[in-house]
Parts: structure tokens; C-alpha cells; sequence
């Protein structure tokens, strides 16, 4: 998995901006500036949180078990070409699922939650499915060999077997969705992206990064939490981090 | 106690029909270790996960105790075989103890009593306790496949598949567990099918040898048998040019030493010592202490002059213990140049005498007894 070393790249580099961002904002004495919109960034912040956590929560609670489903035995023929679908579902831009999910179900925080759930729904049932199908096929024999049922294979030995590859596809998922939920503003779906987007319109900088530092640092915290989990919740035997 | 019947197995694949086992019969009785051997791709491993319904039969039908086994329930027939694959195939998410007790936990033991299991068991495979803690990765390759070999015995089964459970193992560390499986087998007593290429392995281990060749099993017999009396030129070959060396393996020392040989005390006198050598017509007389043991030699040139036989013995360079077979003996042999050895019993007192002699005329007479059998 190159992914939690992309993650640590990457959080070094927000780091590093956050840090010039910082700079820049008390040089020019934008930090005031921001600060006035306190009261907005935590009612916003708010709905943030909550479109985020109802989109991801859901995502989880489809995505695994359908990733989990797709792996059965049954599945087989189909399943390839489902993944298909799903991988050609992640290519299309943020904005396309947003207005596709609005022309459906019109404006306001059902759309936004269901643009949010699809796109958030993809890295989470390709990793579970990916990371079911990874265990070898002798611990898979052994299993079966040693009369373990269906339903005992799952539990006690797939789903621990790809728990770290679920939850980095999972960490995934929602940092993504932090980063895309500023959008659900243009749906009426409100959130941080309302700060944002009406700094742009109004050229008022302040105000724009009254949104987006927030956000910013909503997917940092989030993405290090989960990386606790990762780190203590997964068993040590299959945990490349310990 | 294990039955396979006209035993076909047939796989369909893009390149057409591949016959993996075609028309296999034979059977191995409660308590016994049989070897599935032959070259790789002869069909031991699809023969033996029939066995446990890994792989469906084509046809022909398998008993386990009497009792077909398409008669029991999947899960239940399972549980009740030990089942260790060439792969090892450890769970990388549990531990080593957990691992063990796999088995146990779903017959519904009680905790105390899989820990116990587990603590046993890897005592009897000569790990350490405290790798019941660890995890599969942390572990050497030997060990794991320890580990899987009480992963395989934890449910007690009364049958035992095991894929060339040994493997992976380097071959000193190979020579230390196959004895302490044969050790743990003889207590034990379970009916097992154990595949295996390797025929040294096979004459060590087996009670009886299948050797398989293309899907057919070509023979059927105890390793003395295969070895002795090859059906056709594959088994021969497969066997070795070296099969008669290889047979010697299989017999104790005990079963071909000549236990009448005349001995003499340190106190008695030289010639005490030639009239025993002349009525044996030996060329030698071994001089025992007073415990039995044997301390030295007298040979024809030792016995014209006078005094006692503890004076004039020339020091024993070497013994063997009579519960070697008689590679060791031979071996030692060669080593000491010797045509004889003094055998000894587990105290070191004197049992008998060995030589080339009697064990040509052991390997001879044996092979004159498998004929028979054979023939009759
Ligand atoms: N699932 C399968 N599909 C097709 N052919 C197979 C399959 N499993 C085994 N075979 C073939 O059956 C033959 C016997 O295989 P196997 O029993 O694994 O041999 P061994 O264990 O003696 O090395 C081989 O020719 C192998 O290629
Ligand atoms: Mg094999």
C-alpha cells in the first residue's frame, strides 16, 4: 500500500503551507480578519461535521458490505465488472456527481449527503474488496481444511486479514469527502464551503480562509485519528505499522 | 482407520481434461502412517483434500472408520481430521495460541482447557512457551511449521492429513522434527496420510508407502517392502540404486546381532580365553568387567602367552547400542575399519557381536521372507 506513505508526504507539505499560510495571514494582518468570522466557522463548521459524518458513516455502512458481498463465492463472474463500474465511477469530476445528484433530488442537504455517500462509497468497497481477495489462498484452504464455516472464514479470518487495507481505503474516503463537502454549499447544502465561496465571490480573503483553514484542518485531525485506529485497534499480526 | 475406493479424480481445464488420480485403491489401519510419495504433479495432494472433501471426487467413494465420508457433514468431518497443508498457511492475525486452538475453540472446550492444550503442544514440538503470545510473522519458517503442526493436533482428531509437512524446514532441523513426530506418533496413535516426495523421509516415517505416478498408484507395501521388492523400474528408480543402504535403515541392530559369542572376565586366564575362541571358531574374544561391560579384545596373537585376559586386552575402540539400525552400524564400521563391533543395551552392558556377515545374511534373509510373502 503506498498509501500512508503519499498520506505522510502530503501531510508534511499541509503542514509547511499551513505554516506560510500562518505567516502570510499575521503579516498582513488577515488572522483578525478571520477570527471576526469566528462565530460562522462553528455553526458551519457544524454542518461540515455533519454532512461529513452522516455521507461517511453511510459509506461505511454500504461500501463494506458490499465489498464484502462482491468477494463471495456467487460473486464471481460479476464482480470483476462491477469494480469496473465502480473505478470508472472515481474519474468522474466532484462537480459532474454534485449537479447529477442535484438534477435528481434537487437542492439542500439530502443531494449534497447523497454526492458526498457515492463518492465517498468507491475507495471504501474497492479496498475491502481488494483487500478480501488478497488473503492467500492457503490461509483461505487452511480454514476451510479445518471446517470453518462461511460465515466463521469471514469474521475471523477475511475481514481481520484486510482490516488495514479497509481502514486505509476507508481514511481515504473521508478526507476526500472533507475536501469535496465546501462544495455541497453550491447545492444548498451548506457547510464551510459557505465562507469559502462567498470570499471568492466577494474577492474578501478573510473570509475565504475562514473556510478553508478550517476545513483544512478538520481532514488533518480526522486523517491522524484514523491513524491512531489504524495504528492500536488493528491486531499486531497484521498490522504493517507495529 | 482409512478406505479409498477406485478413488478418479478429473479436473476440467481450458487445455482440456487433466486425469489427476485415476482408479486409486487402498488402505491404511487405525494407528498407521501411510506416505503418498511420488514425483510432483502425481496426484498426492488432490488424493489427499478428497479425503477431506477440500476437492470433490469424480468418483469412487473414501471411508473414515467405516463410514463413507459423503455420509457426515461437511463442518463436522473437518473438525474430526487434523488437516496440515505444504503451505503451512498460519492466520497472520491470530496468535500462535490462537492459531492452536482454532479447532478447539469451535468444538467448544473451555479456555482453560485450549490454553492448556496449547501449552502441551507446543511443549511437545519443543518450542518455548512463550511463543504462544507471538504472532505468525514472528516467527522462523521451522517454527511456524511447528506451530502448524499443533495447529493439527489440537482438535485430537483421530486422522491426520498432512501435506509435506516438513517441507520447509532445512534439513538438520527436518531430521529433529520428523523424530519428534515419530516419538509423539507412537504415543499417539493416529491414522495418517502424509504426502511427501522425498523418500528418505518416507522410509523414516511410513508404516506403509503408496508411491503414486501419474495419478495411479503404482505399489503398495511397507517400506521394506518397496524397497526390497521394486514392482517395476519407476519404483526402482524413484527408490535408488542405493535401496539395499536404504533398508538397512529400517532394521534395528537387535534384529540381526549374533547374541551367542563367547566372552571372558578380566580375572580369567589366557587360557580360559583360547579354548572358548577355538570351540567358537572365533577370531576374537571380547573381555568383560565385572558389570557386563565390555572393556577390551583379545585376538588369536594375544592368547600363546600366559596370565590373565584383563591384562593382556587391547582396549574396544568402539561399540554401538543395539537400538540403531544397522546404517549406524555399518557406518561405524567403516570408520573404525572393522568387520565387527561390539554391541551394547541402553546400561552399556554386552549384548552381542555384529558384522558384515550377519547383516548381509539379515538383508537376504529378509528379502527371501517378502518374496514368499508376495508370492503367496
Ligand atoms: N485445480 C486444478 N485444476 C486443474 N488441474 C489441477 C488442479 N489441481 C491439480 N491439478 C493437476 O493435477 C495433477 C496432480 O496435482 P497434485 O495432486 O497437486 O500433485 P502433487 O501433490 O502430487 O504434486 C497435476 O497435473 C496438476 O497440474
Ligand atoms: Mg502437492
Amino acid at each position: 500500500m503506498a498509501l500512508p506513505a503519499t498520506g505522510r508526504v502530503g501531510r508534511i507539505a499541509f503542514y509547511g503551507g499551513l505554516f506560510a499560510l500562518g505567516a502570510l495571514a499575521q503579516g498582513s494582518g488577515l488572522l483578525p480578519e478571520i477570527a471576526y468570522y469566528w462565530p460562522d466557522i462553528e455553526y458551519l463548521g457544524r454542518e461540515h461535521l455533519f454532512l461529513v459524518g452522516v455521507s461517511a458513516g453511510l459509506a461505511i455502512g454500504v461500501g463494506v458490505p458490499l465489498g464484502v458481498f462482491l468477494t463471495r463465492p456467487f460473486m464471481r463472474g460479476t464482480a470483476e465488472s462491477v469494480m469496473q463500474v465502480v473505478n470508472l465511477g472515481q474519474t468522474i469530476p466532484t462537480l459532474a456527481v454534485l449537479a447529477l445528484s442535484m438534477s435528481v433530488l434537487g437542492i439542500g442537504v439530502v443531494p449534497a449527503i447523497f454526492a458526498l455517500w457515492v463518492y465517498s462509497l468507491l475507495p471504501i468497497v474497492r479496498n475491502t474488496y481488494a483487500g478480501i481477495l488478497n488473503v492467500p489462498p492457503a490461509i483461505h484452504e487452511a480454514a476451510r481444511g479445518m471446517g470453518m464455516t462461511n460465515n466463521q472464514i469471514l469474521w475471523r479470518i477475511e475481514l481481520p486479514n484486510a482490516l488495514y487495507v479497509m481502514i486505509a481505503g476507508i481514511r481515504t474516503a473521508v478526507v476526500i469527502n472533507i475536501g469535496t463537502a465546501p462544495l455541497a454549499f453550491l447545492i444548498g447544502g451548506g457547510g464551510l464551503g459557505q465562507l469559502i465561496f462567498t470570499g471568492i465571490d466577494l474577492f474578501n480573503t478573510g473570509m475565504m480562509l475562514a473556510g478553508a483553514i478550517p476545513t483544512a484542518l478538520m481532514a488533518v485531525v480526522v486523517d491522524f485519528l484514523l491513524g491512531l485506529i489504524a495504528f492500536y485497534f488493528i491486531p499486531r499480526g497484521v498490522n504493517p505499522l507495529r | 482407520m482409512i478406505r479409498v475406493e477406485d478413488l478418479q479424480k478429473t479436473f476440467q481445464t481450458e487445455r482440456g481434461e487433466v486425469r489427476a488420480v485415476q482408479d486409486v485403491n487402498f488402505e491404511v489401519p487405525e494407528g498407521e502412517l501411510c506416505i503418498l510419495l511420488g514425483p510432483s504433479g502425481c496426484g498426492k495432494t488432490t488424493t489427499l483434500k478428497m479425503v477431506n472433501r477440500l476437492i470433490p471426487r469424480t468418483s469412487g467413494k473414501i471411508y473414515i472408520n467405516e463410514r463413507d465420508t459423503d455420509e457426515y457433514d461437511i463442518v463436522e468431518l473437518r473438525r474430526h481430521i487434523g488437516y496440515v497443508i505444504q503451505q503451512i498457511g498460519l492466520f497472520p492475525n491470530m496468535t500462535v495460541e490462537e492459531n492452536i486452538c482454532v479447532v478447539p475453540k469451535m468444538l467448544g472446550w473451555s479456555k482453560k482447557q485450549q490454553h492448556e492444550r496449547a501449552a502441551d503442544l507446543v511443549n511437545m514440538v519443543a518450542l518455548d512457551q512463550s511463543v504462544l503470545s507471538r504472532y505468525p510473522k514472528e516467527l522462523s519458517g521451522g517454527q511456524q511449521q511447528r506451530v502448524g503442526l499443533c495447529r493439527g493436533l489440537a482438535g485430537d482428531p483421530p486422522v491426520l492429513l498432512m501435506d509435506e509437512p516438513f517441507g520447509a524446514i532445512d534439513p538438520i532441523n527436518r531430521e529433529i522434527i520428523q523424530d519428534e513426530f515419530l516419538k509423539m506418533q507412537a504415543d499417539l496413535k493416529k491414522t495418517i496420510l502424509f504426502v511427501s516426495h522425498d523418500i528418505d523421509e518416507a522410509v523414516k516415517m511410513g508404516d506403509k508407502i503408496a508411491i503414486f505416478r501419474d495419478g495411479k498408484l503404482v505399489q503398495f507395501g511397507t517400506p521394506d517392502n518397496l524397497l526390497a521388492h521394486p514392482v517395476n523400474d519407476f519404483v526402482a528408480d524413484f527408490v535408488g540404486g542405493d535401496r539395499e543402504l536404504k533398508r538397512m535403515r529400517l532394521i534395528k541392530i537387535s534384529e540381526a546381532l549374533k547374541r551367542e559369542v563367547p566372552t571372558v572376565s578380566a580375572t580369567d586366564t589366557l587360557d580360559t580365553a583360547a579354548k572358548k575362541v577355538e570351540q567358537a571358531g572365533a577370531n576374537h574374544i571380547v573381555v568383560l568387567d565385572d558389570d557386563g561391560r565390555p572393556e577390551g579384545v583379545l585376538t588369536q596373537g594375544d592368547l600363546d602367552s600366559k596370565g590373565s585376559c584383563g591384562d593382556s586386552a587391547h582396549p574396544l575402540r568402539t561399540t554401538v547400542q543395539s537400538i540403531k539400525d544397522l546404517r549406524t552400524a555399518v557406518s561405524r564400521m567403516f570408520t573404525y575399519n572393522t568387520d565387527w563391533l561390539a554391541v551394547v543395551d541402553d546400561d552399556g552392558k554386552f549384548v552381542g557381536e555384529i558384522s558384515y556377515r550377519s547383516i548381509t545374511e539379515m538383508l537376504h534373509a529378509s528379502r527371501k521372507r517378502g518374496e514368499k510373502k508376495g508370492a503367496a
